[in-house]
This record gives C-alpha cells, structure tokens and sequence, in this order.
C-alpha cells in the first residue's frame, strides 16, 4: 500500500500542475485542511519518512521505505523532492526541529506544523505555477554538484524558493501525497529555516564530501548503524546545494533540464526505490498517469505548460523505471507513451490485451511477489542496516538495473550484458524513450550515446539554467555519484543551456560511464561520483574501465570510513582482481570427438559448460573456500560476515528502531488516530466517489434538480478538482435515491458555496498562511541574533548531534517563536456553507503567546502581506480574543482570525491541578487563556473530523445541512456546532450500514427527538478532551428540549414528505418519467370521470415551479 | 388476509424517489434506537437515579393489577365457561353447532389484564360455517348450561358482531368466534360472520400463541399495562392497538444486542423514546408482525394521522419533564406528588380523557384486527369519567407541536403539496372502527394527511399565546412547561382521529 502511494501522487502530479488555479482551489478545501488529519496519519512510508524523530529513525526507514518515497517525490515535484530532502537535514541536523515537534509530548499541535502549508497551495496563477516548477526543478538540478557556489545570496533565495516549492508540492492532492506532504510539510519551514540558517557556515567543499558520503549512505541501502551520522552530515549540505539553483533557475525557464534532475533523483535510490513500487501499482499507475496527463494536455493552454508537462511525463517515467540514473527521454508532451510496458518483468506487450494478461501471468506475479518481499522485508526489520537483507544480497553483486538482474561477479555481468535478453530489453528501452541505465564500462560508450541522445532531443521550449547546467558538465568537482550520472543528464539537455553537442556530449560519457558503475552497485557508482569529481573535468576517455575502478576504490575506501570493511568486501568482490585458483583442478570433459563439452572441478565437484563459467567459478568464494580447504590453507579468501552475525546485527537494529517507533508513538498524543486514519482515508476516499455519483446523478438531464446543477456536493471538505479515480469494474448496483435523497441532495448544492467563495476564501488564507510564515522568519530571525548563547545546554538530550552548527540549528528551531499556522473550523473541516465569510486559523506559538507577541505580528503581518500579493488587507489584533484579524477589501470580503495559541497551555493545564508553580513563569501579558485553549481545541476537533466525520458516507452532508439548519432556523442556533457534528457523526455511524443522505437525516432527527439531547440523557462525550466532557454542557434544559422538540417536528415532516419545510426549500418537481406516466394514467382515467383535480394540481405545481 | 396489506409496497417509491433508474424497492428506514447503539453514546453526565422511578412504575403497576376479586371472579367465570365448550366439543350430542377448539386469547390469556376491565377473551373455532344463528345457538346454549349448573348466579349473554359475551356481575368473557380456516373460503357475508372478525380472532390466537412462547417475562407483562395506561391517559396513544403494545413492549425489553432483558425503568423509557424517536411513523420500519406472513409492519395498521399522533404524543411526554424521571408519564412529579401526578397515581380512573366518549366510538370495537377487543373494552370503560385534566391535554398536544412549527419556516404553499405530489392524493381510508388500510397506506403516505395538509396550509397564521394551550400540556404548565407559550402556531396535525 505504502508504494503505491508514490506511485500514485506521483502520477497524479502532473496534472495537478498543469492545471490551474481552479485545481489548486480544490486542492485546497480538498483536503481540509487539516492540515491536522494528515499529519496524524501517515502510513508507514509516510511515517518513517515524514516523522522521523531522530536520525536514526529517519535512516531506518528510508533504506527501503523511504526510497520509495522519496522517489516519489522527487516525482511528483521536483519541489517535492527539494523539500524530501532536506527533511532527513532538519531532522538529523535539528534533532528538534519544530516541525517534529509534534512527536515530542509536548506539543499536541504543533505536528501540524506547517504541513498545512503544503495544502495551502496557493493557487498560483498558471505562470506562477510554472516558476514554481521550475524553482523546485532547479532544486533537483541543485543537486548536481555543479551549481553551489555563491553561499549567501542563494542561501536566502533558497529560502525563498523552498517556500516555493512548497507551494508547488501542496498542489498534489492524492492520498499518497497528503501523506507525504505531511512530511514533506514539516519539513517544508523547517528546512527552509535551516538551509537559510545553516548554509553560511557549511563550506561547500565540505559539503561535498558530506554528501557524497550521505549519498553512498543511500545508495548502498545496507546502511550500518553508523551511518546515520555521515548522513545527517551529508545531508545538510545538499540543501545548499539545492539552494543555489534557484538562483540559476530564476532566470531562466528550465524546462528541460529537469528531466536530467529527475534521473538524478532516481539516481539516488535507484536500485532500492525500483523494488519498493509495486509492480502492479505501477502498472496502474503509469495508466493512470497517461490519463492524467492526457486531461492535464488538455487543460494546459500556454505552450510553456505543455513544455512542463513534457518534462513531467519525462520524470514520472523516470521515476518509474528502477534504474533512476539513466537519462529519460522524456516525452513529446501531447503523446503519452502508448506501449504497454511492464515495468516489473521489463518487457513490453503488444496491447493492452496482452498486457493485462501478462499483469495477471504467473510470471508477472511472481516477480510482482518477489520484488514485495524484499521491499517490505527492507522497510520491515532492515530499518537503519539499510535493510542489510537486501543489502547482502546486492553488496557483492553487479547489478544491471536494466533487467534487474543481479550478477555475482564482473564477469557474470559481462555475461549478462552481452546476452540477448539484455541486448533485447536495452532495444526495447531505446524505443520507448526510456532511460537506459549504462552498463559496463565496455559498452558504455554505445550506451552513453543513446542516453545522451535522448536528452538533446527533448523540445526543451525553454531555455534551461545555463549557468547550473554549464556547472554542472564543466565541474564535476560535484563529489558525489548521482551528480555523475547528472552531471550527464545535465550536459545532454544542456543543449538548452547553449553547451551544444560535442562539448556535452563529451562531458556526458564519462559522467555516464561512472555512473554505470554506480548504478550497478551503489557503491561502486559512489567511487564513480568521486571518481568523476577527482578526474572529471579531465576525464575524457570514455572507456573507463578498470583504471578507474582502482581509483574508485582508493576513493571509496577514503571516504568510507565509517563502514570500510563492506566497501572493501564489495570492492574485493566486484573488481574481480581475485586470482583465479586451482586450475589444475578443473579438469576438461571431451566427448568422443575430442570437443570439450564441459569443464569438471574436482574440488568442488561440479561442472560447467561455458570457459567463462569456468573462469568464474576459479574466482568464486565457493571454489576458493574449497582450495583453501583441500588445497592450500594458506589461501586469503574473504571473509564474509556470518551469516549469524549479520542477523544479530540486524535484530540489533530492528530492535533499536523498534523502540524508538514505540516511544514516537507513545509521545504523539493523537496515536489512535494514526491507525483510525488509514482506514478511513479509504472511506474518506469511497464517500468521495459516492458523492462524485450523488453529483453525477444531480447532473444527469433528467434527473433535473431544478436548482441548476449543484455545485459539487461534499466537495468541500475533499479537493473538487481531484479527479476522482472511479472503482475499476463494474460499480455495485446501488439503490435509486429516494425523494428525500434528492431533496437533502438538492439543499445541499444549495448551501454549497459557490466557486468564488472558495477562491475568495482560499486565496485569503493562503496568502495569510503565507505573510505568516514570512512573519516567522522574521521573528526568528530577530530572535536569532539575540538568543544564540543563550540554550547550548539544552541539547544535551539530543541525539547523535555533535555538530556545532547543527546546535545552533536546533536551538533556532526550537526557539521558533511561530512554529505554524493551521486551519481550524470550517475550514479545515471542509464544512463551509455559501456565505460564510469567516474562516480560522491557528497560529501555533512555541512559547504561550503573548500581547507582546501578538502585536509584534500585527506590525509586521502588513508588510509581509505586501510581499505576498498586491491586494490590500486590513490587519487588526484583537487581544481579547487573542487573534488577529485580517479582512480583505476585495469583494468578497473574507475574513481570516488567526488565533494564537501554543501547546504549552494546555500542558500546564495538565499541571495546575497539582502544583500552581506552572503559573509562576508565565509572562505577565499572557494572551487569554480560554481562547488559547479553545483554538488548541479547535485544532483537535479538526482531526477529529477529518478522522471520523470524512469518511462516513453523508456524515458531512447532514453536518453542512445541519449547520445551514443552524443558521436558519432560531431553535437549533443554541445547538453548538461542535456537538452537533459530533452528534451527526454518531447517529450516523452507529447505524447499521451507510446510509444514504436522506436516510442520515432522518436519523439525526430520530436520533435528537428520541430524546438524547434531554437532561438526563447520556450526554455527548468530548473525544477531544482528556477528560470526559460533555459536549451538551452548554445548552440549557429549555434550549434542549426546543431542540428536541424541533426535531421531532422536522421528522414528522420528514416522515410526511414535506422534508422541504425542514430544509427550507420549495418542494421538487417530479420528473421521474416512471412517475408522469403513471401520472398520466391516472389523469386520463380522471379525465375521464371528469376528474381532473390532479392535473389541475400537477400543473399548477410545475407553474409554480417554473417560476421560481 | 391482513399480512396482505403490508405488500406490495414497492411501487408507490418506485415511483416517487427513484430517478428514471425505475423501480425503487421499499427498503423502510430503520429508526434510531438508543439501546441498540448505546455503544455510541457513552454517557458522560451522571447517571439518573432510577429508584424512584422504577418504584413508581412497579406502584403504578400494582394499582392497574387487577384485585384479587377481580382476578376471582374472572377466573371462575372463564374456567365455567370454558368447561361448557370443553363438554360440547366432547359431547356435542344433538348441538348442531359443531366447535373444534376453544382458546383463551387477549389480555387475560397473557396476564396483562388492566384493573376494572375485567373482561376475558375467548376464540371458538367451529368446524362449521359461523352463520349468524349458530353464534346465537351457541351463546344461548352456553348461558343455559351456566344457568342450570348454577342458578343463582346472574348472567347475561349479548351477541354482538364477533361473537358473544357472557357477562356476570363483575365479570365478562367475551367469546369471539371463528371458523377453521378452510372453511373462510366459504363464507357468504350474508350469512356468515365477517371474515375480518374472523380472520381477527384467529390471529389472536396466534398473537396468544406467540405471546406465551415469547413475551412471557413478568417485565414484558408489566410493561405491557403501564403502556396501556399511558395509552388511555394519553389520547394521542389510542390508536396504538393491544397487539402493538405487546409488540412494543416485547421489543423494548428484549430487543437489545444483550438479548437480556432490560429493567422495566429502561425498557419503558426506551418505550418512548423509540416512539417519539418515529418508530411507528411512516416509512419507518417499525415494528415487524411475528404473527404475519411476510412482513407486515404492525404500525400500518393506524392511520398516517395516528401514526402522527402517536409519535407527537411521545413527544409531550419526553418533552415536557425536565428529567428523565418526571417526564416519564404517570409518575413524573413523584417527588412533587401534586397535580396530574397525583391524579395518574390515584388511578386509571382520572385518566384525562375529556372526549374520550365520542372519540370510543371511533375508535372502538375491532381495532388492531380482533383478538383484543377485550382490552378495547378496557378503554371504553375507564374513559368514561372525563377528567379536568384533559381538557388542558387535549388542547396543548397540538400546541407542543405549535412550538416547533413556529420555528420552522412555513411554506404558505404547503397546501399545494398534496397536489404537488401528482400521486394519488391522500385519501385515508378511515371506516369506522375498523382500520382497514388500503395498499396505499402501509408505507410512507404518497401525501401528507389530509390533517397535516391542511393544518400546513394554514399554519402561517400565528397563534395566540393566550389561547387555551398556552402551557403546553398540563404537566408542562405546571411546572414551568409553558415558557414556550410565545410562539405557538396552530398544530400541524391533529392528535386525534376524530378530527379528520
């Protein structure tokens, strides 16, 4: 499931890009919000990656897990990607980071953090959108080691353009992405704060090696328990690099030099990420994706779009492909690929016909198998040996991530590469424009070439970085590996960057030739990239072969420190300067022609067919083992870690990380809702299609609701613009809607607020959310220079950090005075009805708020908003409610209440009860408590809802038809909207099956008139508060029984059909052909008795309705 | 037969919901019931102190038991009366009135007999054809018996359309009679009893039948009387037949996902919390006939405006205490100890029933399809004495709903709605005492009531608060009920039958 998330966010990316603003608004009420929900529930990938507490969790997870998903993210966006990445920096760099602190116990909300940004995505008008892209492109790109050069300036932009790219993530609106949103989220500010932070002091040239060990760290999958430190390390570097592109990226319109990005990206996880997709995911995937990207096609007008779609449908398929360090060949953009390729088996099929019956072949599903366990079994016990299964598996091996086979030997590959099936599955590669990982140094300059081609040939429309990309061939001082096959990737699409031909072309092959290697096996790619770095520029022999290996290795064993006796075994191993043994045991088997037809070794009592088997067999352990044994005892062979120890280790491992996900999950203070959420997400996701249907039908011409088409119902509290995956098959046969379906149907488009309230509203608190976080910069900026020496100590409890700088990051995390803002209320809830003006958001502090702080926002929220957007806000602080209020002037007039809260608050309320010292240290201008503690509520509520309340079928209907009721009608006012939605919520769920929304509503009315609001009556627990509370505690005894008097009355009404007197609406035409024909009958017997009271009645209705 | 009603459903909602997909199957809607989902709702306000409660009811109970004369006499009668039938269906010598079986059936067969209603139910199956003449036959042959056996005791027989009955000074048993079942094929309404009274009293043996096997728990009994209690206090309860109230009360004590039985406090609130939370409001699905072929909701049996009533009445009930404790009806007030409650504590006889006369005649006789006709009886008898009480009763019950309905908007063109609805309009059939339903009527009404048409027509005009019905039922009023007064509007729909 974890897989496919990428796969799918992935896919659904582009189109999400491309498209516009519209898109972005339903992304943006799409998801409420919740920013909460989202950050509650990840799924294991989601987790480990989005969550990781410390970096050791984070190392864990990612060897196999988290490949995946950064895969695809780097899909999705290169944003994404951006943002991915420095995640692992915030973490291991800032143990403390704010946006993890919601795993720390204290901060309830503070996990929110700034996931919510991510959701914001801003809609940004299609060119923006496209910068975005690009900024986030240049993040990838950054990644080659090229472009890093300037620290300060860029650094900043970096910052800039993080948020960017931020915005650019939030877009995606898939399930999988929310997920990783949410990581990303958290990320998003704080690495950004990082970076800006951070990257003055790291040298670059540092940097380098720190990442190019962080980089191997990855690659290699079989991460060692130290390992996390190099990592952490390497990783604070890359956000500078990726800091300075944007810098490149600014001017120009890089289109295409993305697509060399992505194949870096891939180049990263390349051998683990392949195994994490599900083959058949993918396989949906891809399909889904074309579709996707054929609406998207049709949706993008600007031929720039088109031109980022290209790129896009070039990185998806990169991201696809297992072997992420070739180059793809991206795409015309208005020509999906059409051949039906596995990409699981490698091979393609003739149609789709066939292509179906391969998915559901054995052989496909056997790989499929195959490739699940040793992925799960990565994600599952592996965790921070960088799943040391797989690891062993591929460690001593040459791997040709072409066919992805493994070969146990140099020569073995060579084999293999030489064979036809390889030879035939690089040809089918080549024709689909796929990218084709090099191979061995041998044919690599056959390779090379095709993959350089490939790139050149890309359309790119725009002109792409010419200073990253000219960096990027020109200095391969880059230290680590997938720089090289970047740096590849990145000269061949120069050709936008002027760096025509041969000079590219000539920088490429060698890039590529390492990278082959690299790709092959991480490691030995690592020596590549420093191999590259070393020699690059000089470097221009193609054929780099073995030469370059032992300079590889001499690298490699430099820079491997930390873990040296793998790189060497593996070294030993690959480069195959074992000296064959014991040839005179091979003794040669002759038929009666005197033709050798195979080769005996007594030793080990085995035959082969093939001299090269023979050759292979004289170096194998096997053999050696043996010689050693029978022969010469004296003999070196290479010791291997039993495979007892190995499993120790592993256990070891597991444990460790075992532990820290337990104590992660006792500090979140929301865990159930973690689980609650993968289930409901799917229900979340099935109501979404119910109510796609309820729309669908509301459409249908004569299904007639003479309210015009309603807007999309229930789409509030989901993303309107997600196109919605239908369930494959046929859909079950569901019950036609009955009338009352149809009326609460009817009322519902009619409550639902119109496409420019949700602009408007949108567009406000987008802009609010992100004048925010420009105003959090600032403060933290102030209170940087300010509070530097003040917490060294602090630390101390930190993990593995020994990095100073790394120090004083954290400390400026935690100091955040802004950790995040979050949407709260309707909003999050998805819950806003035609005319609500009002929306909430959480400002989540770290320090409880205070008057000082309030206003210091309100001084600089006005200046912040100018540099978001021209349009003119009012901004005023309201103490007593402890928020800040920001109207627009524009028509029509929003208003957004930021209120200020901090986790702290609700803490201490935990420990009022025992000791009063708590009180002692607050600040004396102290923001109203009760507000505080509301807004902290509100947040709760919020997941709440996204956790129980989405995904019930017409839970949220009933609650928006309940709360226009609210609204109308005096009685119910004094319902409070909080009990109520739990109330709905209840009485629905706790109904024997779904229900149908006329169904809903008549069990809520049941459900209060039956007298459960009565005092006396059980009372509505508070599932948002420690304590039992109840929720009806406000309501006096009379309010109560109007209510449940009122109720009692609507569901009369209900009972009677005149279920429009409750929802406030004139009574449906009947167009129910069935029904006029029956109606006919009748009339015309009627008729003739000189009856016609019916028609007269008939008629007379559609008069009225016609004039409405 | 009478599980016939409660097909053929289907069609009316294929026609009015369903989109041009066609045919919409009926599916009735499963009302809320807090017992069955209690899970859901876990209680977070201190629980209610249910003593008093249950003391009240169980007090209430004992005052509604029949005496042990009561209990005596009907004893004796029944037992002489079914000796007599025992030795005509041994001996019938030269009787030519042929009986296969007599039954005891009703309240007295399932010990759920009210206080002066001393009345028991007797079904003789003949084998022959049940003419009008053999019934008399047969009664006179009975009393004749009675007489010779003992002449001292006084006794009167009366033929009446079901039968007969045999009353002696302080007790009645009426004897229903009906034939085998073959035999229902042949009959001639002009000779023959009516099949509805026969096909009543066969099924009241069945109900008999079912109850022993089923019911028989002391708190099913004694809830059963306390729900015919509120019955007779409450008018809006009177459409509610004996049989309803065995199956409400069935349910309301065992239907629970425990399947224990529940304490009488709960099952009786429960009572009414699944009235007033629609359990009998159309297209509800109610409660389902055991004794029915086929599914037959029992609460289609009442008119859509009884069906109405009742749930409404419930709500006078629940709605008008301020705890759950005094809004349960006859014992809300026990720590006031004034008033109505007083008055519903002192007996049955101060039942407020201000119409009560005029209103028996409607609704008497043969409600329910037979079998009870007994406790019918118990109704007629208890109302007679009109109380003060009633009056305000009577008239707040709309007014209750006047509350609400001032607060919803009201369409003026509410009137259009039964014409809107382009279905047949509504005609309820209401045929005398008997509650013969057409197919129309056993789902949710293809219009609204003629009651609730009407009175929505008009709704808009406001009420005075003045008028009569100011406090909202007369509990309300008394103890602080009446604040709503302000923004009565006139009811929606009647409260009762005869008003249609």
């Amino acid at each position: 499931m974890i897989p496919i998330c990428p796969v799918v966010s992935f896919t659904y990316v582009p189109s999400r890009l491309g498209e516009d603003a519209k898109m972005a608004t339903g992304n943006y009420f799409g998801f409420p919000h919740g920013g909460a929900a989202q950050y509650s529930q990840q799924p294991a990938a989601g987790v480990g990656y989005t969550h990781p507490t410390t970096v050791a969790s984070y190392t864990v997870h990612q060897a196999p897990v988290a490949a995946h998903t950064v895969a695809a993210a780097y899909a999705p966006t290169a944003a994404t990607v951006a943002v991915a990445r420095p995640a692992p920096v915030a973490v291991a760099a800032a143990a403390t980071a704010a946006a993890y602190g919601g795993y720390q116990p204290a901060h309830t909300a503070a996990d929110y953090g700034y996931a919510q940004r991510q959701q914001e995505a801003p809609p940004p008008p299609p060119p923006v959108t496209t910068q975005n892209y690009q900024d986030s492109y240049s993040y990838v790109r950054s990644t080659a080691p090229a472009v890093a050069y300037d620290t300060k300036q860029y650094y900043q932009q970096a910052t800039a353009s993080a948020a960017v790219a931020t915005a650019v993530a939030q877009p995606q609106p898939t399930v999988a992405e929310s997920y990783y949103q949410t990581g990303t989220l958290n990320t998003t500010w704080e690495s950004t704060w990082k970076k800006s932070l951070q990257a003055p002091k790291t040298g670059y040239s540092q940097g380098a090696t720190q990442y190019t060990q962080a980089q191997q760290a990855r690659q290699v999958t079989a991460i060692k328990p130290a390992a996390p430190i190099p990592t952490t390390s390497t990783f604070s570097i890359y956000p500078v690099s990726s800091t300075v592109q944007p810098a490149a990226a600014a001017t120009v319109v890089p289109a295409y030099s993305q697509s060399p990005t992505y194949s870096t990206a891939a180049v990263t996880y390349s051998g683990t990420s392949y195994s994490g997709y599900e083959a058949a995911v993918y396989s949906a995937a891809s399909s889904y994706y074309q579709q996707q990207q054929q609406q998207q096609q049709q949706k993008q007008a600007a031929a720039a779009a088109a031109a980022a779609t290209a790129a896009w449908t070039g990185s998806t398929f990169t991201k696809k492909t297992p072997f992420q360090n070739k180059q793809l060949k991206p795409k015309q953009p208005p020509k999906p690929p059409q051949i039906h390729y596995c990409d699981v088996c490698k091979i393609s099929c003739a149609g789709p016909q066939t292509y179906k019956e391969h998915l559901e072949g054995q052989k496909h599903k056997k790989k499929e198998a195959a490739l699940k366990v040793s992925q799960s079994g990565n994600s599952g016990g592996a965790g921070g040996t960088g799943s040391v299964g797989s690891a062993r598996g591929t460690q001593n091996q040459l791997r040709c991530e072409l066919c992805d086979v493994s070969c146990t030997g140099a020569d073995a590959y060579a084999a293999h590469i030489r064979g036809a099936k390889h030879q035939k599955v690089v040809k089918l590669h080549t024709k689909l424009g796929k990218p084709i990982p090099s191979t061995e140094p041998s044919v690599v300059t056959q390779t090379s070439a095709t993959t350089t081609a490939a790139p050149s040939k890309v359309p790119s429309p725009a002109v792409s970085s010419a200073a990253s990309s000219g960096g990027a061939s020109a200095t391969p001082t880059s230290s680590y590996l997938k720089p090289i096959s970047i740096v590849g990737g990145a000269s061949a699409a120069t050709p936008a960057s002027q760096v025509k031909g041969p000079a590219s072309s000539a920088a490429a092959p060698p890039a590529i030739a390492s990278a082959v290697k690299k790709a092959n096996t991480p490691k030995i790619n690592f020596i590549g990239g420093n191999k590259l770095q070393t020699t690059g520029p000089k470097v221009d022999d193609v054929k780099v072969a073995q030469p370059v290996l032992a300079a590889q290795t001499q690298e490699v064993k430099a820079d491997l420190a930390p873990e040296p006796l793998s790189a060497q075994s593996t070294l030993a191993a690959l480069q195959s300067d074992v000296q064959p043994v014991g040839h005179d045991y091979v003794e040669e088997v002759r038929n009666d022609e005197g033709k050798v037809i195979r080769f005996h070794c007594k030793l080990c009592e085995c035959s082969f067919n093939d001299p090269n088997a023979k050759e292979m067999h004289l170096k194998g352990r096997r053999h050696r083992l043996q010689y050693k044994k029978k022969v010469n005892p004296d003999l070196q062979v290479e010791v291997k870690p039993s495979i007892r120890a190995r499993k120790i280790q592993e256990e070891k491992m597991r444990k460790q990380m075992q532990k820290e996900e337990y104590w992660r999950r006792r500090e979140e203070e929301e865990r159930w809702r973690m689980e609650m959420r993968r289930y409901e997400e799917d229900m979340y996701w099935r109501r979404m299609e119910e109510e796609q249907h309820w729309d669908e039908r509301r459409r249908m011409p004569d299904g007639g609701y003479p309210q015009g088409p309603p807007g999309p119902p229930g789409l509030l509290g989901v993303r309107p613009g997600l196109p919605i995956p239908q369930p494959p098959g046929p859909v079950p046969p569901r019950r036609p809607d009955s009338s009352d379906d149809r009326y609460v149907m009817t009322k519902h488009a009619a409550i639902y607020p119109v496409e420019d309230e949700l602009q408007a509203i949108q567009k406000i608190v987008s802009i609010t959310e992100r004048a925010l976080k420009l105003v959090s910069d600032i403060i933290t900026d102030q209170d940087k220079g300010k509070g530097k020496e003040e917490d060294k100590d602090k630390d101390k409890d930190k993990d593995k950090d020994t990095d100073k700088d790394k120090d004083k990051d954290k400390d400026i995390q935690r100091d955040r005075a802004l950790k995040g803002v979050m949407r709260v209320g309707v909003l999050a809830k998805g819950l806003l009805l035609r005319g609500d003006k009002n929306v909430n958001l959480v400002l989540l502090c770290s320090e409880k708020p205070t008057k000082t702080l309030l206003t210091r926002i309100v001084e600089h929220l006005p200046k912040q908003l100018t540099m978001v957007t021209p349009e003119k806000y009012e901004v005023k602080a309201s103490i007593q409610e402890a928020a800040i209020i920001l109207t627009s002037s524009a028509d029509p007039k929003m208003e957004v209440t930021i209120t200020l809260t901090s986790p702290t608050i609700r803490e201490e309320n935990a420990r009022d009860g025992d000791v009063t010292s708590g009180l002692v240290k607050d600040p004396a201008d102290v923001l109203d408590r009760q507000k505080c503690l509301d807004a902290l509520a509100a947040l709760r509520h919020a997941k709440w809802f996204q956790a129980r309340a989405n995904g019930l079928q017409s839970c949220v209907i009933i609650i928006r038809i309940l709360r226009d009721l609210c609204q109308r009608v005096p009685t119910w006012a004094a319902f409070p909207s909080w009990a109520m939605e739990l109330l709905v919520e209840k009485a629905i769920s706790s109904a024997s099956g779904p229900l149908s929304p006329g169904d809903a509503l008549r069990r809520v009315f049941e459900c209060i008139s039956s007298g459960i609001l009565l005092p006396g009556g059980p009372g509505l627990v508070d599932p948002c508060e420690k304590n039992s509370t109840d929720t009806l505690g406000a309501m006096s005894e009379q309010q109560r029984e109007d209510i449940t008097s009122s109720a009692q009355f609507a569901l009369r009404l209900l009972a009677f059909r005149q279920i429009h007197k409750v929802l406030g609406m004139d009574p449906l035409s009947q167009t129910n052909p069935r029904f006029s024909v029956r109606n006919n009958r009748k009339r015309r017997r009627e008729n003739s008795d000189g009856v016609d009271s019916c028609e007269g009645e008939g008629k007379k209705d559609k008069k009225d309705y016609d004039s409405h | 037969m009478r599980g016939d009603r409660g097909r053929g459903r289907g069609g009316r909602f294929g026609s009015r919901g369903g989109l041009s997909q066609g045919y919409r199957p009926f599916v009735p809607h499963i009302p809320f019931d807090f017992y069955v989902c209690e899970m859901a709702f876990p209680r977070v306000t201190p629980a209610v102190d249910d003593t008093s409660l249950s003391e009240c009811l169980l007090k209430r109970n004992q005052d509604l038991s029949p005496n042990s004369v009561e209990q005596s006499s009907i004893l004796s009668l029944v037992t002489k009366i079914n000796n007599v039938m025992d030795n005509l269906i041994v001996a019938p010598g030269s009787f030519e009135v042929q009986i296969e079986e007599v039954r005891q059936v009703g309240s007295y067969k399932k010990g759920t007999m009210m206080t002066g209603h001393n009345v028991a139910d007797l079904v003789v199956i003949l084998k022959i054809l049940p003419t009008l003449e053999a019934v008399a036959a047969l009664g006179n042959k009975v009393v004749e018996t009675l007489r010779s056996q003992d002449s001292t005791e006084v006794l009167s027989m009366l033929t009446n359309e079901t039968g007969f009955e045999i009353s002696s000074a302080d007790a009645t048993v009426k004897v229903l009679i009906t034939t085998v079942p073959p035999n229902l094929r042949k009959l001639d309404p002009e000779l023959h009893l009516d099949i509805k009274v026969l096909q009543s009293a066969l099924a009241a043996v069945r109900h008999a039948r079912w109850f022993e096997e089923n019911a028989s728990q002391s708190t099913v009994k004694v809830l059963i009387r306390l729900l015919k209690d509120l019955r007779v206090q409450f008018p809006g309860f009177e459409p509610l037949t004996p049989w309803i109230l065995d199956l409400l009360g069935h349910t309301a004590v065992m239907n629970n996902p425990s399947r224990q039985p529940l304490p009488l406090n709960v099952a009786y609130r429960r009572c009414l919390q699944m009235l007033s939370a629609g359990l009998f409001l159309p297209g509800s699905v109610g409660i389902t006939d055991p004794c029915e072929s086929g599914t037959f909701r029992v609460h289609t049996v009442m008119t859509l405006e009884q069906q109405d009533a009742v749930c409404l009445s419930v709500w006078k009930i629940l709605g008008a205490g301020k705890s759950w404790r005094r809004q349960l009806s006859g014992l809300r007030n026990v720590d006031l100890g004034r008033g109505h409650c007083d008055a519903l504590r002192e007996g049955v006889r101060e039942a407020p029933r201000k119409e009560g006369g005029g209103r028996r005649g409607a609704g008497g006789g043969g409600r329910g399809g037979g079998g009870e006709h007994g406790d019918a009886g118990v109704k007629s008898r208890v109302l007679k004495k009109p109380a003060r009480a009633s009056t305000r009763c009577q008239e707040r019950l709309p007014s209750q709903l006047a509350a609400a309905a001032g607060k919803w908007p009201t369409h003026t063109n509410a009137g259009r709605t039964s014409g809107g609805c382009a279905g047949p309009s509504l005609v309820l059939p209401h045929r005398g005492g008997e509650r013969k339903l057409t197919e129309e009527d056993n789902a949710r009404p293809s219009a609204l009531p003629v009651s609730l048409v009407s009175a929505s027509a008009t709704a808009p005009t406001p009420h005075k608060p003045s008028e009569g019905c100011r406090g909202g039922p007369f509990f309300l009023k008394q103890y602080g009920g009446g604040r709503r007064g302000g923004q009565k509007t006139p009811p929606i729909a009647p409260t009762t039958t005869s008003r249609i």
